[in-house]
């Protein structure tokens, strides 16, 4: 296991695309780092500059003690998993965890004892004389794990290997992803566009967008401590309101707001309001006029005047619930500054 | 709702068009065929028969083998990012467009004896010491020029079916294998050939069947000469119908050819599924 560090990675397709302007981070020796951001956003190109698979026009990229900017990916000493997990359709299940080996010209019992390892460790002992065609996308997506650990490398390198498992598999598979890293202690870099993912999974979170770091930090910081309004708005479902801070005024709260009002967008989260069907001191009324029952919580779209909030509330809504009364939670509130939309320090 | 049977025999109804079509292009030749075949006991004793199938195989096999090799070559270039890659396909193709016998007059004057082109680039490199070669006119080089000819016209069709079969390669698993160790060397090994197989047996059946059944190039370019070292089973099935009148040891002939081609095919298609299973 290995340290990964990423140093001022740029990286420009034709003359004029700019896909990654500066990034930089670091994941620590068996640490978990995810890369998190939309579509588009330069995850999949960071990750693929990492394997060695594409090539940076410029920074540095550091595994442990070394300088892998223009080694080929062979001898980077890391693995994949690939999104579509990349098996080798004419090989048995045994072959694909073991080609690695075999290509590294191990000794016949050395692949033979790995192989079986990794096989017990994800539960493919039945299937490893089957093809990968006979398997199902939580089989394959196993045996593409287990070729990825079977070399014990420095760093396994994971390009959303979830995204094509149903949505029961998945949480399941996420669970099992996340025990299988804190046993073997491995460095890991995944890549996601699903921030459920990279909240359970991660020890650090790296969130990108248009090529450019927002945030880097643990699960925690980044929801509750979100650096910018992209970041707070990218996590959470539904997103953490953001409201000009006059309008917050406009509409009776009176919250501290740190400089001029003009100048600030106030941040909470839908789970944060302070929220009840009954009136209360400095409660806002709101008109509630969406009521979204997920069974485990309700969220509620309220109004008042100009000012539309979503609120995340856990367990039920009376049905004729058609007034909510809000308070905004003082130690809650995130202030951003509204001509740059950074947090306000 | 209509009931089943009505329903199979409207299916049945919409396949009569292609049916009676197949009929009348290949079950009624192929019976009258075997109804006018006569001679078969002259068959083993036939040895312009035994010669002309010789030539055919030996004209198969090296028209094939060097045009899967060149052409999987090709294919492989054909599919890598270059500029101007469009143009380049194009280029390639030209050879496959054009007519067979107006090609096989051009390469007849490229194997002129006095004049053509490519004694004289022969010995301009020094290979040779004189750029006076009769091409044609010698049994060996006749054969070699039936070949190359051959070869530079459908190379591009063999490279054109192998750019299929190579475009449904995900790139994934060359990436996942360069991870893994392997050089451009053990991808081709590991990926490209395994993956590739069934495109190579189809293509192979394809164009042994068409090597197989040569008949304009080689009837433009050597006439089956000289002395019938290359004359291929096609022209020996033309001459007997055409020339010598004899239908039906001709339907003979062509019962041989086609029994042979099964063959051929049979044994691709054997060893590929074998692999493949």
């Amino acid at each position: 296991m290995a340290k990964v560090t990423v140093k001022d990675i740029r990286k420009t397709f034709g003359e004029t695309t700019k896909v990654l302007e500066g990034i930089s981070f670091e994941a620590n020796d068996g640490e978990f780092v995810s890369l998190l951001g939309p579509s588009g956003c330069g995850k999949t190109t960071l990750l693929r500059i990492i394997a060695g698979l594409e090539y940076a026009d410029s920074g540095e990229i550091h595994i442990g003690d070394k300088e892998v900017s223009k080694t080929p990916p062979k001898d980077r000493d890391i693995a994949m998993v690939f999104q579509n997990y990349a098996l080798y359709p004419h090989l048995l299940v045994s072959e694909n965890i073991g080609m690695g080996l075999k290509l590294r010209k191990y000794p016949e019992a050395e692949i033979k004892t790995r192989t079986d390892d990794a096989a017990r460790m994800l539960d493919l002992q039945p299937l490893l004389d089957r093809k990968p065609a006979a398997l199902s996308g939580g089989q394959r997506q196993r045996v593409a794990l287990a070729r990825a650990l079977v070399r014990r490398p420095k760093v396994t390198l994971l390009d959303e290997p979830l995204s094509n498992l149903d949505a029961v598999l998945r949480e399941r598979t996420r669970g099992e992803l996340k025990l299988l890293f804190r046993k073997i202690n491995g460095t890991a870099i995944y890549v996601t566009h699903d921030q459920v993912e990279a909240m359970t999974l991660s020890d650090k979170i790296v969130v990108l967008n248009k090529g450019r770091i927002q945030q880097v930090g643990t699960p925690h910081e980044i929801y509750h401590e979100p650096q910018n309004t992209f970041v707070a708005k990218f996590l959470g479902a539904p997103p953490m309101n953001i409201i000009p801070a006059p309008q917050i005024l406009e509409a009776g709260f009176s919250p501290e707001v740190p400089g001029e009002a003009k100048d600030r967008l106030l941040g909470v989260r839908p789970e944060d309001l302070n929220i009840s069907v009954d009136s209360s001191d400095g409660a806002i009324a709101f008109d509630v006029t969406l009521r979204e029952a997920t069974g485990a919580q309700t969220v509620l779209t309220i109004k008042a005047g100009a000012l539309e909030l979503r609120a995340n509330l856990s367990g039920d809504w009376p049905i004729n619930g058609l007034k909510a009364f809000v308070s905004l939670p003082a130690d809650k509130l995130c202030w951003f500054d509204a001509s740059t939309k950074e947090a306000c320090s | 709702m209509k009931d089943e049977g009505t329903q199979v025999w409207i299916n049945w109804s919409f396949a009569v068009p292609a049916l009676v079509l197949m009929g009348l292009v290949n079950v009624i030749p192929i019976g009258q065929a075997f109804y006018f075949a006569d001679g078969f006991s002259a068959l083993p004793l036939d040895t312009r028969l035994v010669s002309s199938l010789k030539n055919t195989f030996v004209f198969t096999l090296a028209t094939v083998l060097i045009e899967l090799v060149l052409g999987l070559a090709m294919a492989m270039v054909l599919l890598k990012p270059l500029p101007g890659r469009g143009w380049v396909r194009a280029a390639v193709l030209i050879p496959w467009a054009l007519p067979t016998a107006i090609m096989a007059m051009a390469w007849q004057w490229i194997f002129n004896a006095e004049y053509g082109v490519m004694g004289d680039l022969l010995y301009k490199i020094g290979l040779v010491s004189s750029p006076q070669i009769a091409w044609l006119a010698k049994p060996g080089l006749a054969m070699a020029a039936c070949v190359l000819a051959d070869v530079w016209k459908t190379t591009p069709f063999m490279a054109l079916l192998l750019m299929s079969g190579l475009a449904n390669i995900p790139d994934e698993l060359y990436e996942a294998a360069e991870i893994d160790g392997a050089g451009p060397f053990r991808q081709f090994c590991f990926i490209t050939l395994p993956l590739l197989k069934p495109t190579i047996a189809l293509a192979v059946i394809f164009r042994a069947i068409q090597s197989f059944g040569v008949f304009d190039l080689v009837w433009v370019l050597t006439g089956g000469g000289p002395g019938g070292k290359t004359q291929m089973i096609a022209l020996y099935v033309y001459d007997t119908v055409y020339r010598y009148l004899d239908i039906g040891y001709g339907c003979t002939l062509t019962l041989v050819m086609a029994g042979c081609l099964a063959l051929m095919s049979g044994v691709v298609l054997l060893v590929a599924g074998r692999e493949e299973a």
